[in-house]
């Protein structure tokens, strides 16, 4: 077995979770000796994270770390320094206004204490220090000012104050960034004489253009997993950056749930404020003048009205929040829908402002449904209520039913000729708060939660709900509940 | 008398300003569709327009579009209602058109106050 094949440092199984989030979530890996092993990843993959154990500032909730073949515990950066893991953080810098040569005795002046002073062997560190930098074959002034330092020139010192400690394993996080094209070369030259010298070198990096120039192997690194470790020569530049980029699961719901919470907060601002101006304006109003008891008597019911309307939208609120939760209580019982809807439509009809008309088409021998009659009226109510706002004046709404013998069910239908939804809309106006952007332009108020309740309430009695439209012509909404078995059984399909 | 046309399809809404712009002594004419309102302005010219943004058909910013255009009917100054709250889009509303936002929910000495404001400013021009 070669040195090259021998196992330098070998992570098994690494976990971390913060606050309940994986940083890393069962990494694997080993660091060959005297290799280059670059750890790919975007910022938040767990890179950063994967660093911190490994130098002692972290650790692991759970997984194994060996060096050599034997496991350690990484309990502290000292006791990282002793077991030979030198570290160069990116976010970590020099004191501007301190030498070198103090900059990098700093790393001493919290080692081993006498009688309370660090214990330092001058000499044998001046001697140390002057190796390293020979080593990496760069000429620094020691008593310079870090701040004088060119960037790749404080990265270089930042890694000789590593290197001091003599490590076998060097890690360091993102050490080109910050670098010009120029200080990046110089880096890479010393990476490449410490390889020489048999260290090994863990490099972290979010940049995949550098992989061809340093590494021999690379790991990609993902939402704290890693994806694949391949050699170098054999990465393909373009695949590896499309693993990176490529949304994943995670990052989409992370997505969603931001968009809900940003359509929470204008659906609020936008739903609450009308009957919200309706009960402040009529009772304010009723307050000024000394009216007559008729328009005192229409002020109140004014604020009854708003303040109805302000417990629809808690409802729904409720109803959204109960069916994510998985509790929407449906209490289902004999139900015949020509009753109800011929009753709804009635209602309906003398509210409705722009003489819509409204029919109902229900076949006589209508079979009966086991359903919750409160839920299913709600349906049916934000359906007709749905087809009403978005009608034009005289047009016809028509709700009808038909028995789906294919299905095992009934079918019924919610018909307007108003303005239609686009295809590209029509499968999304059941998701939360989504509107459809026509309509929002053309001013039609509406909390994006009717249609979702609606789908909520009949899946939950394990029908369907669908939509169809021609933009300009109409919109049919259908929704399907199944007939209870012995129906079926008992012929009462025919 | 001045007159002021109120263009909200909100019934309640519009009740509630015509009931109180009336004991203000004001002519309150209410429409509770933009199309009905325009057909109105065609033969009349109110004082002052109270425009609701949220419309059903013709839209408040239709509205608006429609009478910036018409060098006479742009002379009559629009107070918009609305429920877009934030500076950005208020200003969006006062780049249509409107001369002034009265925001969701208004309290009804706001909304005298901007009437007055309003219709005062048009007796000094």
């Amino acid at each position: 077995m070669g040195d090259r094949d021998r196992i330098a440092l070998h992570i098994e199984n690494l976990c971390k979770s913060y606050a309940g989030a994986n940083a890393l979530n069962g990494v694997t890996l080993s660091l060959r000796q005297g290799e280059v092993h670059v750890l790919l990843g975007v910022d938040g993959s767990g890179k950063s994270t994967l660093v911190k154990i490994l130098s002692g500032v972290e650790r692991p909730d759970f997984g194994l770390i060996s060096i050599g073949s034997s496991p350690v515990n990484v309990s502290s950066p000292r006791v990282a320094a002793r077991l030979g893991i030198g570290v160069v953080h990116h976010e970590s810098s020099l004191v501007p206004s301190m030498s070198v040569i103090d900059n990098i005795l700093l790393n001493y002046l919290s080692g081993k204490r006498r009688w309370g002073f660090p214990v330092i062997d001058w000499i044998g560190l001046h001697k140390t220090i002057q190796e390293v930098l020979d080593l990496m074959e760069v000429k620094i002034d020691l008593q310079q000012r870090a701040k004088d330092l060119t960037l790749a020139q404080q990265q270089v010192v930042k890694i000789a104050k590593a290197l001091c400690i003599k490590p076998s394993i060097l890690l360091l996080d993102e050490p080109t960034r910050g670098l010009t094209e120029i200080d990046v070369s110089q880096l890479f030259r010393v990476i490449s004489t410490l390889i020489r010298r048999g260290t090994s070198v863990l490099y972290v990096s979010s940049r995949p253009d550098e992989i061809p120039h340093v590494a021999d192997r690379v790991s990609v690194i993902k939402e704290g997993k890693i994806l694949g470790t391949m050699p170098a020569d054999e990465t393909n530049l373009r695949s590896v950056v499309e693993m990176l980029v490529a949304e994943t699961s995670q990052v989409m719901a992370l997505r969603e749930a931001d968009r809900l919470r940003r359509e929470f907060v204008s659906l609020v601002s936008h739903e609450l404020r009308t009957p919200l101006a309706i009960i402040r304006g009529y009772a304010e109003t009723v307050m000024s003048r000394p009216w007559s008891e008729e328009i005192r008597k229409e002020c109140l019911e004014a604020i009854t009205s708003g303040c109805d309307r302000l417990t629809e939208l808690v409802d729904n609120l409720l109803d959204i929040s109960s069916l994510e939760k998985g509790i929407l209580r449906i209490e289902q019982e004999p139900l015949w829908l020509p009753d109800l809807a011929e009753r709804l439509v009635k209602a309906k009809q003398r509210k409705i402002q722009r003489g819509t008309l409204t029919t109902v088409n229900f076949p006589l021998d209508f079979p009966v449904v086991y359903a919750d009659p409160k839920r299913i009226e709600q349906v049916l109510h934000n359906l007709i209520d749905n087809a009403v706002k978005y009608s034009l004046q005289g047009s016809t709404i028509m709700v009808s039913g038909v028995v789906d013998k294919e299905y095992g069910g009934v079918v019924i239908t919610v018909e307007d000729e108003g303005m239609g939804i686009p295809p590209e809309h029509l499968t999304r106006v059941f998701e939360r708060f989504y509107r459809v952007p026509n309509h929002e332009r053309a001013g039609i108020e509406g909390s994006g939660l009717g249609l979702p309740i609606c789908k909520g309430i009949i899946e939950s009695h394990g029908g369907r709900i669908w939509a169809k439209s021609t933009p300009g012509r109409g919109s049919a909404f259908s929704f399907s509940l199944p007939l209870a078995l012995e129906l079926v059984e008992n012929g009462s399909i025919k | 008398m001045k007159t002021i046309l109120v263009v909200e399809d909100d019934r309640l809404l519009a009740r509630l300003v015509e009931l109180n712009l009336t004991a203000e002594g004001y002519n309150v004419v209410v429409y509770n569709e933009g199309i009905n309102a325009l057909a109105y302005l065609q033969t009349h010219r109110p004082n002052l327009v109270l425009l609701d943004l949220m419309l059903p058909t013709v839209s408040g910013w239709d509205f608006l579009a429609f009478t910036q255009q018409d060098k006479n009917l742009s002379r009559i100054p629009v107070l918009a209602i609305t429920a877009l709250a934030r500076p950005d889009e208020q200003a969006r509303t006062l780049a249509a058109g409107a001369v002034a936002c009265l925001v969701k929910p208004f309290g009804i000495h706001q909304l005298f106050a901007t009437v007055d404001r309003l219709l005062v400013s048009i007796d000094d021009e």
